[in-house]
């Protein structure tokens, strides 16, 4: 029986794109989709998220060829960041924000060719209901 | 080449998604500079509880935090995910194209006041130089 992977962490960043490739919805919706994307979990010492952390996603033609957490500078070359603290993520994850009104109300920050994110805004919202798919461990939540 | 200014020292997010959208799309289309005569609307996503409103004039576009200063030429109202839709639905003469799914789509949801625009017949023209300077398409 493997065990949930705890967010975030590597091992989650692995389920998830194990998820988006098994994803037709995904691979539809991103079919000319070029570009890499990193997400930034900020900081919540208070929540176990002691530092910025930034998760790389190399996404291209509706598959994700790898994610890694990476450092800062390596993160921000990325073609587009979303950045939101630690328990924004949470929300997200947990289908409780819907991202698009989380940036709406600007609760996620997006860095990037704003017309193209419109452009794939359903290949954005499938990302996002993958990610809700991934057994998840909030690192907030474990036990003891 | 035209600017796009923040009237706020913090725009909210919607001033922040709508304003730069405007700027990229001035940037990667100079041509749409053509379309800043003045006009002013706001713009409202009540799931959200933001709102902006953004004023054109010939070289300059603002954007401000609310339904802010002189009453606005139209008013739109609309869910946050079918104001970010309504930018990459197909146009024709600045309008949703009634010839597409999208367009007719738009069409029925106008019908069923999903989205309102209030001011629309009388501002027609700078509403559909509005949906221009939005559109991503």
């Amino acid at each position: 029986v493997g065990e949930v992977p705890e967010f975030p962490s590597e091992e989650w960043l692995n389920e998830y794109v194990e998820r988006i490739n098994g994803s037709a919805a995904y691979r539809e919706a991103a079919a000319t989709w070029e570009g890499d994307v990193t997400y930034v979990f900020e900081a919540e010492p208070d929540k176990g998220i002691p530092e910025d952390l930034w998760a790389w996603l190399d996404l291209w033609h509706g598959e994700c060829r790898a994610a890694r957490l990476v450092p800062a500078e390596e993160g921000e070359k990325a073609k587009f960041i979303i950045r939101a603290p630690y328990s924004r993520w949470k929300e997200v994850i947990k289908r409780e924000l819907d991202p698009v009104k989380g940036m709406m109300q600007g609760k996620l920050k997006l860095k990037g060719d704003l017309p193209t994110i419109v452009r794939y805004v359903k290949a954005a919202n499938e990302l996002v209901n993958i990610a809700g798919t991934v057994p998840t461990e909030f690192v907030d939540e474990k036990p003891g | 080449m035209a600017t796009v200014e923040y009237v706020d020292d913090e725009p909210n997010g919607i001033a922040m998604m709508l304003g730069g959208l405007i700027e990229a799309n001035l940037a990667q289309h100079p041509e749409r500079e053509a379309l800043l005569k003045p006009m002013a609307v706001a713009i409202t996503a009540p799931d959200a509880g933001v709102s902006v409103t953004i004023r054109a004039a010939p070289g300059r576009v603002t954007v401000a935090n609310g339904v802010a200063g002189p009453p606005p030429d139209l008013q739109v109202r609309a869910d946050s995910a079918t104001l970010v839709e309504l930018s990459s639905v197909p146009l024709s003469l600045g309008l949703p194209d009634l010839m597409t799914k999208e367009g007719r789509a738009v069409n029925r949801r106008l019908l069923k006041g999903e989205i309102k625009v209030r001011g629309m017949v009388r501002h027609l023209g700078k509403l559909a130089r509005f949906n221009k300077l939005l559109s991503v398409r």
